[in-house]
């Protein structure tokens, strides 16, 4: 018989709270869920619902009070700052709300960042960089800055910047938040494109029913705990 | 694997976000600039007087490794001719030399005999067989001189001309005898060289040498030193230029000690720029930390940025430093020849090794300075992406500790002056402690300043009031640190400020009180060891005029201590004891007659400080019957030399210095004497003499003191100027940032209805009570560098002591300085902010 492959993401018991005063709120309670190799995973949930503290935790730039976080069978939980920055540099990929793009680098030196900071040639950069800003959709910009660009070619440099070092794990923070809703559509309509096309696998984190629906799975986040039925929200 | 490489994305990002803030990274690199460029300006100027001190003393000595001197400051021709074939002395010359001017620049008379001395210069030697006539018109025609080539060439002057050298207040033409060739380097520039019996004639010292050039073995030298007689000593040539050396170093340790306060003020500059840039960039670190970028490169990010500011900087400041030290030359040079001794700069030398020092210092400075910012932004952490403001939080919460650290350090520097003792060194860093506890305690004392005071904003200005106050306490690690470097460039020009004051009312009252005649007679001063004398039975001539109830009788001479050189003061008077002193403390018992007896020395306060000696200590000095020691009587106050008097009755010093002139007669008139009319007598008298004499009233010498005094701390006054210059760029680097910052909260404010003035208003009133904290602030530290500088480092370095004399215009100077200082660093600011599209605000991120 053969063992089936281990999860691209475990997560298993994980609860956080902060404290307001004397006082703790819960935030996440003992939340638990698995993510396989490939699947592309919505997190749904209300402002305040504890889905991005829930990110955070994944990405390893927060801790958990209590449970573990394990990314390719590492736990999160154990590893150190230096650990933790390879792990992001050379396994994680994010896309935020408001694009966090770097303002004073051109189109193609966002690209580049994650390649160079991974150690690729400059040659194989370039090569790569003008495929990916082929795929989505922006060749001929890469000489421009984030503020040549509209909201919608931002989040596409975003999401390009974000996989373009083929990470195991994509991170999506409300990526069509900041966008129109044309625009969201748009957006989406690529990510979904570009990780069905390529296997990656993806959390994505939204408060919007509609953009959840383009994830395999959808775990509603509600009161800090987690349920396969996002029917059961209670908003 | 982490690395801690820079890649180039990393580097172009850096790049163009110090581009893209052109104004604040221009600002950083100006106040670095500016803060290397006094450094080296000082250090330059320093260098250079002390080159031209040391070329000047090489021009005089030439290879000498020896000299014979007397103790009366006089050896009769005679005694050289004795020495000379008692000795074999082969290469032994005799020797005048005396400060002259001419054509307003300084130069030195060099009177040797130049047959004796060929075998010892070389430049003399040439200059014999290169044109045998000059040498004999030199030798043989009274009267004449010989000048190097670029002398004669700048004065435009050649062989034959007449050119008028001005001997103390005196002047009098000399023919040029002959041009001596350049000899590589500076050769005898700057000296003009006289027959020995031309300088006797024209110093008024016929018959008599001031000392003997040697060139001798160490055997040669002990056999001589024992041989010699009485009242004549030889000591190696480097003695004496240590010794007149050793003299300024206090004034240019000084000088260099206020260089390094505009360095500090430029290292907040610093401080302030890369916090700025940290804190801007807080959410792009953030990402860059999501990326993968590790702590250790955003440690170098920040820490590279602020070296290529510095380096850009420290370049800039070695050339403004050239420039400024070109000015500050002469300054020093002017301040060395009031009260000091005459010294001839030509050029400023520009030495490498300043430079470096000052560009290192400024490299040094500003890394130290963006450290903190450099650890700050490798703090950052991932989820600071979407935290803006959490570096403001993160210091506010700071500010207690970091003024009680500040209160430790201040009081270590108190400490540090307790238990310093006299050393300068520690003075000077007792003085740094105290800026630098004081500065730290200031951003919390701003923030308390603004809190309480935002009430009374809001009443007396509004909206805008309000805001403008709660805008300091909202960007406090930034505008607190504005005021403090304000309030620390400020605070020492308060205190420099009360220093000066309090020397000049010190000084004031002194003169007055020492200068007890009315009418002064003197022979014009030389600067030399020994000046020539009035005639004799001039002083009974001048007593027994109508109107005139006393006069005293001084001569000033240097003599030799068992280390070094002092003023010898010989004073006389018609009416019994001299008049005019203050002591400080005890003076022996029965002081005056044991004094008119010979028995005891009067010392200045310099003199005794330097050495720890107290009434009742012996000191030795070298009379012509050898050494002799004096018990000290009692310690005159005595800011007239700070290297030192010494005053012992004019008949005793005559006796046994063998000197019985004297150089100066004060006059005092009757209670009904008509001034005018005495005056008038006494140049009648002066006017039958056929030397000249010098006649100036009481008020004329006050005056003329006081100016000097001006003089000389004119370059005090520019170094503090340049300190507030470099504070002035801080505050408007922090104004420009924190505009920046705040562009948003501004574009809010317009759009919600703040009309452009008001919005002027808002920023102009922020800046008004920044300038106000700073000027407030700045009176404490100011008041405590004040008394720093008085009592520590003034007594340290000079030995002088004085009351502290502090004066409401002084510190309303100060506070008035900062206010305005500030309100002109708000106005670009305020005029760009309200000048701004608010549409383009709100857009931009």
């Amino acid at each position: 018989m053969t063992e089936a492959p281990p999860p691209v993401l475990a997560v298993a018991g994980v609860s956080k709270s902060y404290a307001e005063g004397r006082q703790r709120r819960a935030v996440l309670s003992d939340v638990s869920f698995d993510v396989a190799a490939g699947e592309c995973v919505a997190l749904l949930g209300r402002s305040g619902s504890g889905k991005s503290t829930l990110l955070n935790l994944l990405a390893g730039i927060d801790k958990a009070d209590a449970g573990d976080v394990a990314i390719m069978g590492r736990s999160v939980t154990a590893m150190g700052e230096p650990e933790l920055t390879l792990l992001r540099r050379q396994h994680i990929g994010f896309i935020y709300q408001f694009f966090n793009l770097i303002a004073t680098l051109t189109v193609a030196e966002n690209l580049a960042l994650p390649l160079e900071l991974n150690g690729m040639p400059a040659g194989q950069r370039g090569q790569r960089i003008a495929a990916m800003l082929a795929k989505v959709g922006l060749d001929g910009r890469e000489d421009a800055f984030p503020d040549q660009l509209s909201g919608g070619e931002q989040q596409r440099v975003a999401i390009a910047r974000a996989i373009i070092h083929e990470p195991v794990l994509v991170l999506a923070d409300e990526p069509t938040g900041n966008l129109d809703a044309r625009t969201g559509a748009v957006v989406l309509e690529l990510l979904a494109h570009l990780f069905r096309d390529q296997g990656h696998t993806m959390i994505l984190v939204t408060h919007s029913r509609k953009v959840s629906e383009v994830a395999d799975r959808i775990l509603a986040v509600d009161n800090g705990r987690l349920s396969t039925h996002s029917e059961a929200l209670s908003w | 694997m982490t690395n801690v490489a820079l890649t180039s994305s990393l580097w172009a990002a850096s790049r163009r976000y110090l581009t893209r803030h052109r104004w604040q990274t221009w600002l950083s690199i100006i106040g670095i600039a500016l803060g290397v460029a006094v450094v080296i300006a000082v250090d330059l100027a320093n260098e250079s007087a002390r080159r031209g001190f040391r070329l000047s003393v090489e021009q005089v000595t030439g290879p000498t490794t020896h000299q014979i001197e007397a103790a009366s400051g006089a050896i009769p021709d005679a005694v050289y001719a004795q020495l000379r074939i008692a000795h074999h002395l082969q290469r032994a010359a005799p020797v005048i030399d005396a400060p002259i001017r001419v054509e307003g620049r300084s130069m030195t008379l060099l009177g040797i005999d130049p047959i004796a001395a060929a075998p010892m210069r070389a430049a003399v030697a040439g200059a014999a067989s290169g044109d045998p006539a000059g040498l004999v018109r030199l030798l043989g025609t009274p009267n004449t001189l010989a000048l190097s080539a670029s002398d004669a060439q700048h004065l435009g002057a050649t062989v034959g001309d007449e050119i008028e050298v001005e001997i103390g207040t005196g002047a009098r033409a000399m023919t040029i005898a002959a041009v001596l060739p350049q000899q590589g380097g500076e050769g005898l520039a700057g000296v003009a060289i006289t027959d020995i019996a031309t300088a006797q004639e024209v110093l008024g010292r016929v018959d008599e040498i001031e000392r003997i050039d040697l060139m001798l073995d160490d055997a040669e030298a002990a056999a001589l030193a024992d041989a010699l007689p009485t009242g004549l000593r030889l000591q190696p040539a480097a003695q004496r230029s240590n010794a007149l050396e050793q003299m300024t170093r206090a004034f240019h340790t000084n000088l260099t000690a206020m260089s390094l306060l505009a360095m500090l003020v430029g290292g907040f500059i610093v401080y302030n720029t890369m916090t700025f840039a940290v804190l801007q960039r807080r959410p792009l670190l953030g990402t860059l930390r999501m990326l993968g970028v590790t702590r250790s490169q955003l440690f170098l990010l920040v820490l590279t940025e602020a070296l290529v500011l510095a380096l850009i900087g420290a370049v800039i400041g070695m050339l403004i430093g050239i420039a400024v030290g070109a000015g500050l030359v002469q300054l020093v040079t002017r301040t060395i020849n009031d009260i000091y001794f005459q010294l001839s700069v030509r050029n400023l030398h520009v030495e490498p090794l300043s430079l470096l020092k000052g560009a290192g210092l400024g490299l040094g400075v500003t890394l130290l300075a963006a450290l903190g910012p450099a650890l700050e932004a490798a703090r950052s952490q991932p989820r600071d992406v979407l935290r803006r403001t959490l570096v403001e939080r993160r210091g506010q919460r700071l500010l207690p500790w970091l003024a009680g650290s500040g209160g430790l350090t201040l009081l270590l520097g108190i400490v540090l002056v307790q238990l310093s003792g006299r050393s300068m060194a520690i003075g000077f860093l007792a003085l740094f402690l105290v800026i630098v506890g004081a500065s730290l305690m200031m951003p919390l004392v701003v923030r308390v300043f603004a809190m309480t005071t935002t009430p009374l904003f809001g009443r007396l200005f509004g909206t805008e009031g309000r805001l403008a106050a709660r805008g300091i306490t909202a960007s406090i690690t930034r505008s607190g640190l504005a005021v403090a470097a304000l309030a620390v460039a400020v605070a020492a020009t308060v205190g420099v400020g009360i220093m000066i004051g309090s020397f000049r009312t010190s000084v004031s009252q002194w003169l007055e009180n020492t200068l007890t005649s009315d009418i002064y007679i003197s022979v014009p001063s030389d600067g030399a060891t020994r000046t020539g004398a009035l005639p004799p039975g001039l002083a009974e001539q001048i007593a027994e005029l109508p109107g005139v109830a006393a006069v005293s009788q001084g001569r000033g001479n240097r003599v030799q201590t068992r280390d070094g050189l002092v003023m010898m003061l010989a004073l006389e008077s018609s009416s019994g004891r001299p008049r005019g002193f203050r002591f400080k403390g005890n003076t022996a018992h029965d002081l005056w007659p044991r004094w008119q007896a010979g028995e005891l020395v009067l010392v200045s306060e310099p003199y005794a400080y330097r050495r720890q000696l107290a009434v009742g200590e012996r000191i030795e000095l070298f009379t012509t019957g050898g050494w002799r020691g004096y018990q000290i009587g009692g310690i005159f106050q005595d800011y007239g030399s700070d290297s030192g008097t010494v005053i012992l009755p004019r008949p005793i010093y005559a006796a046994l210095w063998d000197d019985p002139g004297v150089s100066s007669i004060g006059v005092l008139l009757g209670r009904d004497a008509d001034a005018d009319a005495v005056s008038a007598r006494t140049d009648a008298v002066l006017a039958g003499l056929d030397q000249p004499v010098t006649m100036q009233t009481n008020r004329a010498i006050r005056e003329l003191s006081l100016e000097i005094f001006d003089r000389t701390f004119t370059i005090t006054k520019v170094l503090r100027l340049l300190a507030v210059g470099v504070a002035f760029v801080g505050i408007l680097s922090a104004l420009m940032a924190l505009e920046l910052e705040r562009a948003k909260d501004y574009a809010v404010l317009r759009a919600t209805g703040m009309t452009r003035g008001q919005l002027r208003k808002l920023i102009l009133l922020q800046t008004s009570a920044m300038g106000i904290a700073a000027g407030l602030l700045a009176i404490p530290l100011g008041l405590a560098m004040g008394a720093l500088l008085i009592q520590v480092i003034n007594l340290r370095s000079f030995g002088w002591t004085m009351p502290m004399h502090v004066t409401a215009d002084t510190l309303l100077a100060g506070v008035l300085l900062a206010w305005v200082a500030a309100v002109i660093a708000g106005l670009y600011p305020a005029l760009r902010a309200a000048r701004a599209e608010p549409a383009q605000a709100l857009r931009e991120e």
